[in-house]
C-alpha cells in the first residue's frame, strides 16, 4: 500500500516526471522566446550571450538532480554523464568556466529576477512576477 | 556542474581530476610510456607511473571580462620541477561572449583533445591512442591565443590561432639521458565545427626545431671526419652528417583532422595526423585512429584501430662500416639518431569503462601493438635490444575522477 502510494505520490507531485520544464529569463529581456537549438547552444557552451552581445547568466541544477537528468536529456540527447565528461572537458580546456548551480526553484527565481541577461530552467512555471518563460520542454515522452 | 571543489557565488573556482593507473606490458626489453615527456623506463614491465597523474586547476573571475587560471600537474615526467609542472597560468579576457584572448601559459591545442589529454575522466579511452598523441612533447606553450566564435544558424564554429614557444624535456630511449627540446615561433591554426551530434575539427601547426648546439656539432663534425674515409661507409657518414645538422633549425609541420560523432548512447571518433619536415630529430609520418565506443548502463565496451606510418625509411649501416675505428661505439650511435625517434606501429585496443557514479570511473583496456623494424619511437628500450618486429600486449587498469 506504502509502495501504491508512494508510486502515486510520484505521479501527481514530481513536475518533473510528467510534466515540463520551464526555461526562463528575466521579464525584461528582450527576447521572448528561445528555439531547442538556442537553448541546447546555451547550456553546451556555444553561446553566452542573447543577440544584444552582453555575457549572460547561465545557471544550471544540482548536479545529480532528476530535473537536470531530463533537461539535458530532452536537449540534447545526452545522459549526465556524458554532460558532465563533455563540460569537464571544457572546463578542463581553460575554456569556460563552471554554470553557476542552484538548488531549487526559489532561489532560482531570485537571481534571474535580478540578472536581465540571464537563463535558467524549472520544474514548475515560474511564480515571480519578474521571469517569463522562454521555452517548454516537454519530458512526458521520456 | 556538482565537480568544482567550490565555485557557487565565489569568484574564485577550484576544481581538478586524478587518475590511479596500472599498466603491465608483456615485453621484457621495452617499456611502456603514456607520452613522450615521461620517463623512459625499459626495465619495468608493470608501473603505476604511466598512467597515474594529478590536476589542480584554479580560476579567477576578475571580472566577466577577465579571469586568471592556473593549473598545476603531478605527473610521470622527464624534468618534474615546479616550472614543468605548471601547465597552464594565464590570464583569458573576452572584450565579447564570442571573443577569447588568453596570455601567459596555455594547454597546447595540436590535436582534437589535446588541450584536455590527462582529463581521462571524460574518455571513455584509458590513454589517448598513442600513435595520434603519444609523440607530442609539449602540454603547454608560452605565449597568446586568440579564438572567435560564430553561430551561424544550426553550427557553431571556433577559429583560433595560437602563438608561442615551448621548451620540454625528453628522455632517451633508455633513460639515460635528459634532453631539452625546442619548439620555436609555434603556431597553430584550429577551425572547429559543432552541429548538432557532429564535431569536425581542422588544425594546421608549424613550429621551428632547436638551434643545434655543441654536442650535437661534435657529430656532425665526427661524422663529417668519417666522411673522409674512401668506403661506402665514408659516404654514408658525410650524407648523414648533412642530414644532422639540417635537421636542426627547420620547420616541421603537423596538418590535423577530425570527426566526432555522439547520440545518445553511441560514440564514434576519427583522427588523423601528419607530420612533415626535414628533421630526424622527431618521427615524421601519418598517424590515425578510429574509435566507437557504445554505452550500455553503466558500462562503455570500446574498440579502437590506430596506426602510424613513418614519413621516412629507417637507416641501415652499410657492412664497410664493421672497419671504422671505433665502430662498436659510433654505430649504435648513429642508428640511435636516425631510427630512435621514428615510429612504425599499429594497435588494436579493446577496453571497457564503467562510470562507477558522476565523477568516478573505472577503465579496463587491452592494447596488442605490432611495431615493425627501427619503428620503436613510442617505445623504451635499452642498447642491447634487437629493433626487429615483434608484438607487445599491454593490460591496463584505471580509477579516474574529476572533483
Amino acid at each position: 500500500m506504502l509502495k501504491v502510494f508512494g508510486i502515486l505520490s510520484t505521479l501527481i507531485f514530481s513536475g518533473v516526471s510528467w510534466g515540463d520544464i520551464y526555461v526562463v529569463t528575466n521579464i525584461n529581456n528582450p527576447h521572448d522566446s528561445l528555439s531547442k537549438q538556442e537553448v541546447r547552444d546555451f547550456y553546451l557552451g556555444r553561446r553566452r550571450s542573447f543577440a544584444e552581445g552582453n555575457f549572460t547568466a547561465i545557471y544550471d541544477r544540482k548536479a545529480d538532480s532528476e530535473l537536470r537528468a531530463k533537461f539535458f536529456r530532452a536537449l540534447t540527447g545526452m545522459q549526465l554523464r556524458q554532460v558532465d565528461a563533455f563540460w569537464a572537458r571544457l572546463v578542463f580546456a581553460g575554456r569556460m568556466l563552471p554554470l553557476k548551480e542552484v538548488e531549487n526553484n526559489s532561489t532560482l527565481e531570485e537571481l534571474i529576477a535580478n540578472e536581465v541577461n540571464s537563463i535558467g530552467y524549472m520544474s514548475s512555471k515560474p511564480t515571480h512576477d519578474q521571469l517569463k518563460t522562454l521555452m517548454i520542454i516537454s519530458t512526458r515522452s521520456e | 556542474m556538482g565537480w568544482p571543489i567550490f565555485a557557487a557565488d565565489s569568484k574564485w573556482e577550484l576544481s581538478g581530476y586524478t587518475t590511479l593507473g596500472y599498466s603491465y606490458e608483456s615485453e621484457e626489453s621495452l617499456g611502456l610510456f603514456r607520452d613522450s615527456s615521461q620517463r623512459k623506463r625499459f626495465d619495468k614491465d608493470g608501473s603505476f607511473l604511466p598512467d597515474s597523474q594529478i590536476g589542480i586547476q584554479a580560476s579567477y573571475q576578475f571580472s566577466s571580462k577577465l579571469r586568471a587560471t592556473t593549473q598545476l600537474v603531478y605527473a610521470d615526467k622527464a624534468d618534474l620541477t615546479f616550472d614543468s609542472s605548471l601547465e597552464w597560468a594565464f590570464l583569458a579576457y573576452q572584450p565579447r561572449p564570442d571573443l577569447d584572448v588568453r596570455l601567459g601559459r596555455l594547454s597546447v591545442d595540436m590535436f582534437r583533445i589535446s588541450d584536455v589529454r590527462r582529463l581521462d575522466f571524460a574518455s571513455t579511452w584509458m590513454r589517448p591512442p598513442l600513435e595520434v598523441y603519444g609523440w607530442i612533447i609539449p602540454y603547454s606553450i608560452d605565449g597568446f591565443d586568440i579564438a572567435k566564435e560564430y553561430l551561424v544558424g544550426d553550427n557553431f564554429w571556433r577559429v583560433k590561432l595560437q602563438l608561442g614557444k615551448t621548451s620540454p624535456e625528453i628522455q632517451t630511449p633508455d633513460g639515460s639521458q635528459t634532453i631539452e627540446t625546442q619548439f620555436n615561433r609555434f603556431a597553430i591554426f584550429s577551425v572547429v565545427l559543432d552541429r548538432y551530434i557532429w564535431n569536425a575539427r581542422l588544425s594546421f601547426a608549424r613550429f621551428t626545431t632547436a638551434e643545434i648546439g655543441d654536442n650535437q656539432l661534435g657529430v656532425v663534425q665526427l661524422l663529417n671526419g668519417l666522411a673522409n674515409i674512401p668506403s661506402p661507409a665514408g659516404a654514408q657518414a658525410g650524407l648523414f652528417a648533412d642530414t644532422l645538422l639540417n635537421s636542426y633549425s627547420t620547420r616541421v609541420s603537423y596538418l590535423q583532422g577530425s570527426l566526432s560523432y555522439q547520440l545518445e548512447d553511441w560514440q564514434f571518433d576519427a583522427e588523423i595526423v601528419d607530420i612533415s619536415g626535414d628533421t630526424i630529430l622527431m618521427p615524421t609520418g601519418t598517424g590515425a585512429s578510429i574509435f566507437a565506443g557504445r554505452q550500455i548502463n553503466e558500462l562503455t565496451p570500446f574498440l579502437i584501430l590506430s596506426h602510424f606510418k613513418p614519413g621516412r625509411a629507417s637507416v641501415d649501416l652499410d657492412p664497410s662500416w664493421s672497419q671504422v675505428p671505433n665502430n662498436e661505439v659510433l654505430t649504435p650511435i648513429v642508428l640511435g639518431i636516425f631510427n630512435g625517434p621514428r615510429i612504425d606501429q599499429n594497435t588494436i585496443s579493446a577496453g571497457v569503462k564503467w562510470g562507477i557514479s558522476q565523477n568516478v570511473a573505472l577503465k579496463f583496456q587491452w592494447d596488442n601493438t605490432k611495431i615493425k623494424a627501427n619503428g620503436y619511437g613510442l617505445w623504451a628500450y635499452g642498447d642491447q635490444i634487437n629493433l626487429q618486429d615483434t608484438t607487445v600486449d599491454v593490460f591496463s587498469l584505471s580509477v579516474s575522477l574529476i572533483f
